[in-house]
């Protein structure tokens, strides 16, 4: 509410005394924010916690401030960013698994709703100037369209500018981009562009035109880049750098990770190395030669990516010291928003798309893309046995709530005016929610019970502020408890204990086993993690009754976040109908070119029989070129002319490409073009 | 089956199809295509048609899938998409 007017009104302007409004400031000293998450990277990823991999942006924050050696994800990309920007679990702001997958419960529907305002929205409102650079993926897939809503997009959330993707990825050669609401396209023509380096230029740019304009307004800055997540298409020069650094095998890098974590005191002294899955994955020197060559190439090109995209975070770091704010700038630099991926299948894939549908592309047709991998002509992923590997010292990978191997996270916060004891490790027990709160007591801002009108819930956070302190170094967590579900795997943390169901079977078959019943068919596994790092020695036959116990805390904490109805027959919940502007429909008519319609709005072909008919009008002298298509270089389909003649194009995910091509060139005037196809 | 002006010139079936995501990222575009193309042996984008679309029309079946197939393709598919 604006207060009164505070000046003096008389008949003329030369009798009256002018007021302007006061603006909104932050609290005295609050200072700008960079929060930055890297996506689908396990703990053993980045250098500053053991991985092989250097990572000098994320070095340089741990020195200037702390590293965390336990903190959390909810194991899933867009559940965690949910829970990092409102500051409440996943399901309790809709997130309990991804838009594709909602349903239509409170903790499932993906829609985080007013009542649960985010960061961006919360400094917003008290002064800040708020941004967001990268992937987005917290709008409901049926709102990514031009007629929105947009409560749900950066902009409804508080997010004054967005430069980036809706989705949870993108090509980063071409990729799908967005600046605010509307689709661009600054890659064309640059035969240098990466989408990474231009969201660093994008941001540095911004932070430059901001300090130009309001100097003095504090900014608060998203990066959240797409590396490392699917497709892995770093810049060549930085796969170079990478050339024959894997030769060793995915079993000995696990050692020379877990070798570094205790060298730099990232783990305890006492931790154990948890075993190899061999019921699962194969050990290294079981593979053929062409394997590994395929397999360390692959990895080449995941370490570059990480690498690359670390390089790109220093430039943006740089850039708030070059402006002269690198010491009243809180950097949160979180390394991965849940561990690494196992959607990638066991032997990698040149097109993560095959991967993502269960098709094994052998390994003498992926080794066609040897030289290639990463550049736009792939989409690639690697093996599930890298993943894990990138997890160390933990069990499981992305999507395994369950266990470290899916939650637990590198992190190093800095701010050295707030911040003394640089170059400190912190092991206290942290969450995503955690880091809101964090926010708003150093901004020393008060979390809102009103925002736009609406009363707020509960910051389910706790803050972290207090282990800046080098006398609380060893002080215990403050937060106690903390549940994790996601698909049905699911544990419960309490002070200093955890307990876990086994995953009934690795993510990466594609739910092909039969699942067992959601609430009691699930075994369980116990850990002391005060003494048990890793979880590498289950506790649940020797202490029934401790399990017992947090068990029937799991079910307290989930009925307080909306977790409940717990899940895991995942198939219903894909076929529910969800409220698309197009859902339901089976006819659709256009009657003009048009570009960019989200494939959630388009015509979906799959599993079904259809025609298209085009009504055209060809010119004098011939036809040529597009009359529809949806998708592209790995998988789609095209209708168009070809040098006159007419071509239905069917791209099966880059493995085949199917073609009917008419024998005739289309003579000049009306014609009528027909696609059936009977499945 | 592909046809002009109400004649079939050309038909074949084909051995697979896509299971059940066809895309991530690209769009569904009439009269042009942005990004990458379907076929690069065939084309470059934007490719513009250089005739004018007057009508576009799908006509779309039921979904033939099994319940079986769903529950192959549920988990897979959620997971993926992340």
């Amino acid at each position: 509410m604006p207060g009164p007017f505070g000046g003096e009104i008389n008949l003329s302007a030369e009798e009256s005394k002018p007021f302007w409004p006061p603006k909104v400031v932050p609290p005295e000293g609050a200072p700008n924010v960079l929060l930055i998450m890297t996506d689908d990277a396990g703990y053993g990823v980045p250098g500053t916690f053991g991985g092989v991999i250097p990572t000098p942006a994320l070095d340089r924050v741990a020195k200037a401030g702390l590293r965390y050696t336990q903190f959390h994800s909810t194991a899933l990309c867009s559940p965690t960013r949910a829970a990092l920007i409102t500051g409440r679990n996943h399901h309790s702001v809709g997130f309990g698994v991804i838009t594709e997958q909602s349903t239509g419960y409170p903790g499932y529907d993906s829609i985080i709703g007013p009542e649960n305002a985010t960061i961006g929205a919360i400094l917003k409102h008290n002064g800040y100037a708020t941004s967001w650079f990268g992937k987005e993926h917290n709008t409901p897939s049926f709102q990514y369209s031009i007629g929105g809503p947009f409560e749900q997009w950066p902009v409804g959330m508080g997010f004054e500018y967005f430069y980036g993707f809706m989705g949870g990825e993108t090509d980063q050669w071409q990729p799908y981009l967005f600046q605010n609401q509307t689709q661009i396209f600054p890659w064309i023509g640059r035969t240098d562009y990466n989408l990474t380096t231009d969201l660093a230029d994008e941001a540095i740019g911004y932070l430059q035109q901001l300090d130009a304009s309001i100097p003095d307004k504090p900014f608060f800055l998203y990066f959240v880049p797409g590396g490392t997540h699917a497709p892995h298409q770093p810049k060549p020069e930085w796969i170079e750098k990478f050339k024959g650094k894997f030769d060793m095998g995915w079993n000995a890098l696990r050692e020379q990770i877990f070798a570094n974590q205790k060298r730099l005191g990232v783990i305890p002294p006492e931790t154990e190395l948890t075993p190899w899955p061999e019921k699962d994955l194969p050990t290294w020197d079981s593979l053929s030669a062409d394997e590994k060559k395929l397999f360390a190439r692959q990895a080449e090109v995941f370490a570059a990516y990480a690498a690359y995209t670390d390089h790109e975070i220093g430039r943006v770091i740089q850039a708030v010291e070059d402006l002269g704010k690198l010491d009243n700038t809180i950097i949160i630099y979180i390394s991965g928003d849940n561990g690494c991926s196992a959607e990638g299948s066991t032997i990698g894939t040149p097109n993560v798309m095959t991967g993502y549908q269960g098709i094994d592309v052998p390994v003498e047709v992926q080794l066609k893309f040897y030289d290639v991998w990463g550049s736009d002509k792939t989409y690639p992923h690697m093996s599930v046995a890298w993943s894990w590997a990138f997890d160390t010292p933990f069990k499981w990978t992305k999507q395994v709530a369950s266990h470290f191997g899916g939650t637990r996270q590198g992190l190093a916060i800095s701010w050295p005016a707030g911040i003394k004891g640089a170059g400190g490790i912190r092991s206290q027990f942290h969450h995503m929610i955690d880091i809101v709160p964090t926010l708003l007591e150093a901004s020393g801002i008060e979390a809102p019970v009103m925002v736009n009108g609406i009363a707020q819930k509960p910051i389910e956070g706790v803050s972290m502020a207090y282990t800046w302190d080098k006398a609380n170094a060893e002080a215990p967590s403050t937060r106690t408890t903390q549940y994790f579900e996601m698909f049905g795997n699911r544990a419960i943390y309490h002070d200093g204990w955890i307990a876990a169901t086994t995953p009934p079977e690795p993510p990466w078959l594609l739910g092909l086993t039969q699942m067992p019943e959601v609430i009691n068919g699930y075994a369980w596994e116990l850990y002391d993690i005060t003494k048990d790092y890793s979880e590498a020695n289950d506790l649940a036959a020797t202490m029934p009754e401790k399990l017992r116990e947090l068990q029937q805390l799991f079910l307290v904490e989930a009925a307080k976040y909306n977790v409940l109805p717990l899940d895991n027959s995942v198939a219903q919940r894909i076929i529910a109908p969800r409220p698309s502007g197009t859902a339901g429909k089976n006819t659709f008519t256009y009657s003009r070119a048009l570009t960019g319609i989200d494939p959630a709005f388009a015509p979906n072909l799959l599993n079904k029989s259809y025609s298209i008919t085009a009504e055209v009008e060809i010119p004098q002298g011939g036809g040529e070129g597009i009359i529809a298509t949806l998708g592209g270089r790995f998988g789609g389909y095209g209708l168009y002319l070809l040098k006159g003649k007419p071509v239905f194009l069917y791209n099966l995910l880059d493995l085949e490409r199917f073609r009917w091509e008419a024998p005739e060139t289309l003579t000049p005037g009306k014609h009528t073009i027909t696609f059936e196809f009977t499945y | 089956m592909l046809g002009i002006d109400g004649t079939a010139v050309v038909s074949q079936a084909v051995p697979h199809t896509i299971p059940f995501l066809m895309t991530l990222d690209e769009t569904f575009d009439i009269g042009s295509d942005t990004r990458t193309p379907v076929s690069d042996d065939d084309y470059q984008v934007p490719f513009a048609f250089t005739g004018t679309v007057i009508t576009l029309t799908y006509e779309l079946g039921p979904e033939q899938l099994t319940e079986a197939d769903h529950a192959v393709i549920g988990p897979a598919l959620a997971r993926a998409r992340d």
